[in-house]
C-alpha cells in the first residue's frame, strides 16, 4: 500500500515537472523566435547611412586606440610588451603581484598584493630609484615600523630605472631575477636589467599601460 | 533602344535594391549597436570582454587595442535574445573559489624565495559561472572534458535541460525578467585565462547575431543548438530541434544551408 502511494506520488512530480518543463520550453521557443524590434526600426535607415554610420564608428575606435608606444602587461603570464602601433617592439618575462594578503597584527590594516588591472599612463620616470619602505614591507619581516623617512630608504632593491604608473604603482628591476615569470610581486611590475633599459630609454612620459 | 535598355537595369537596380535582405539590414543593424557599444567601453579606462558567438572567439580589449583573443569552440544558447550592449559582471561563481593566501611574515627573507606561494593562472578553475545583469548567465564550460569534467558536464545538461532552463524561464517570464543561459566552450588554459581577467564590475559585451565578416556575410546569424545536438543525434530525428530550426527559418526567411 505504502509502495503504491510512494508510486503515485513520483508518478505525479514526474508528471508536475515535465509540465513545468513542457511550458518552459514553449516560452524559450516564443522568446527564440520573437521578431527583433531593432529590425522594423532598422528599415527607417537606408544600408548606406547604416554602412557608412558603422565605418565612421570603425575609425572612432580606431583612433583610441595608442598610435604611438604602448605597454601591453599580461599578468597572468607575467609578459610585457612593448608595442608602437601595431608592432611589438620588445617581449620581456616580468614578474606581477602575487595576489596574496598580508594582515596587520597590530592594526586593521591588509593589503592585497595585487597588479592593478585597466588603462594607465607612465607619470613619472627615474633613474637609480631608491625604494622607500611601506609599512607591510617592515610587517613582512617581522621589522618594527620606523618613525622616520631616513629609516625607510633603501638603494639598490628597485634596479637601476623605474617607471611610476599611479598609486605608487612602478615597473621596475629586481634583485631576484631567477624568479621573473611567476607571480611574486606586492604589484609593482619587476623586469629583467636589460629590458628594463631598452622600455626606461625608449617610452616617454604619458606612455599607454595596459595591464589585463 | 538606350531608353528600354536604362529602364530595364532602373528596373533591375529597383527590385535589386527592394530585395536586399532583410538579414543584411539586421548584421547592419547589429553591428552598428555593437560598435556603438564598444566606443562607449573603449573610451573608459577599463578591461573589456567581446564575446563574439557568430566568429566563435572572446576578446579581452583596451581602448580598442586586442589584448588577447580566446577562440571559443562551441556554444549553447537558451532564452531571451540579447541586445550587443555593455553588460556588468556581478558575480563570479565556481565550485572551489580560488582562495588568497595568507603571507605569514618571517625574520629571514632568504628562506622565503623558494617557497614562495602567490595565487596564479593555473589557481583559476575551468568549470564556473558569470552572472551578469538582464539575467545573463554565462557557463564557461572546458573542452574536451575528460574524466570526472566530462561526467560533471553530462550531469550539469541534464540540470540544465531538465530542471534549471525551463524553471528559470518559466520563473523569470512569471517575475517579468529576462533570462538567458550560455555554455561556452573553451580549451582549459583560455578558460583559466578569462575567470583570471573577469573581475566582478568587468563590462562584456555579448554578440550572437551577425556582423559583417567575410565568415558570417549571407549566412544566417545564429542557429539554437540542444541537448540532442549536443549529443550528435542528427537535427533530423529530433522533433525539438526540427520545431528550433523550423521556427529559425521562419523568422529569417531563409534555409541555413
Amino acid at each position: 500500500m505504502n509502495k503504491k502511494r510512494l508510486l503515485k506520488i513520483l508518478l505525479f512530480l514526474c508528471s508536475f515537472l515535465i509540465l513545468i518543463d513542457g511550458v518552459g520550453y514553449l516560452i524559450a521557443w516564443r522568446a527564440l523566435n520573437k521578431k527583433d524590434p531593432q529590425l522594423h526600426w532598422s528599415k527607417k535607415k537606408s544600408l548606406q547611412t547604416l554602412r557608412f554610420e558603422n565605418e565612421s564608428l570603425k575609425k572612432k575606435i580606431e583612433t583610441l586606440q595608442p598610435n604611438e608606444y604602448f605597454i601591453i602587461i599580461d599578468t597572468a603570464k607575467n609578459i610585457l610588451y612593448l608595442n608602437h602601433g601595431r608592432r611589438t617592439i620588445l617581449k620581456a618575462v616580468v614578474s606581477c603581484g602575487s595576489g596574496m594578503i598580508l594582515k596587520d597584527p597590530f592594526g586593521k590594516r591588509e593589503w592585497v598584493f595585487e597588479t592593478p588591472r585597466g588603462v594607465f599612463t607612465v607619470q613619472s620616470k627615474c633613474e637609480k630609484p631608491l625604494w622607500i619602505k611601506p609599512d607591510w614591507a617592515f610587517i613582512e619581516e617581522r621589522k618594527p615600523i620606523p618613525n622616520s623617512l631616513k629609516e625607510r630608504v633603501e638603494a639598490g632593491m628597485l634596479g637601476d630605472y623605474a617607471l611610476g604608473f599611479g598609486n605608487s604603482y612602478f615597473i621596475h628591476g629586481t634583485l631576484y631575477t631567477r624568479l621573473l615569470g611567476k607571480n611574486i610581486t606586492h604589484g609593482c611590475i619587476r623586469m629583467g636589467d636589460q629590458d628594463l633599459k631598452t622600455l626606461f630609454k625608449t617610452v616617454p612620459i604619458g606612455t599607454k599601460v595596459l595591464i589585463f | 533602344m538606350l531608353k528600354i535598355i536604362t529602364i530595364f537595369l532602373s528596373l533591375i537596380l529597383f527590385f535589386g535594391m527592394k530585395t536586399t535582405s532583410a538579414q543584411e539590414i539586421y548584421s547592419l543593424i547589429q553591428e552598428n549597436e555593437f560598435l556603438k557599444s564598444e566606443l562607449q567601453l573603449a573610451r573608459s579606462s577599463q578591461i573589456y570582454i567581446l564575446f563574439d558567438l557568430v566568429q566563435n572567439k572572446a576578446q579581452i580589449k583596451a581602448k580598442g587595442v586586442l589584448l588577447k583573443e580566446l577562440p571559443i569552440e562551441k556554444f549553447t544558447y537558451w532564452g531571451a535574445r540579447i541586445q550587443p550592449k555593455p553588460i556588468t559582471l556581478k558575480n563570479k561563481a565556481t565550485i572551489l573559489k580560488p582562495k588568497r593566501k595568507k603571507i605569514k611574515p618571517k625574520e629571514n627573507e632568504e628562506e622565503d624565495l623558494d617557497e614562495i606561494q602567490s595565487l596564479g593562472i593555473d589557481d583559476m578553475p575551468v568549470r564556473y559561472r558569470l552572472d551578469f545583469e538582464r539575467g545573463i548567465h554565462l557557463y564557461i564550460r572546458p573542452k574536451p572534458p575528460q574524466g570526472l569534467s566530462a561526467f560533471l558536464t553530462l550531469l550539469t545538461y541534464l540540470k540544465s535541460y531538465g530542471w534549471t532552463r525551463p524553471i528559470g524561464i518559466l520563473w523569470n517570464t512569471l517575475r517579468n525578467k529576462p533570462f538567458t543561459e550560455i555554455y561556452i566552450f573553451l580549451s582549459p588554459d583560455d578558460a583559466k585565462s578569462l575567470y583570471w581577467s573577469m573581475l566582478e564590475g568587468t563590462k562584456c559585451i555579448i554578440l550572437f547575431s551577425s556582423i559583417s565578416s567575410p565568415r558570417t556575410q549571407g549566412s544566417l546569424p545564429y542557429r539554437p543548438r540542444g541537448l540532442l545536438s549536443e549529443l550528435s543525434i542528427p537535427p533530423s530525428l529530433s522533433l525539438l530541434q526540427r520545431d528550433i530550426d523550423e521556427g529559425y527559418r521562419r523568422f529569417f526567411g531563409q534555409s541555413e544551408n
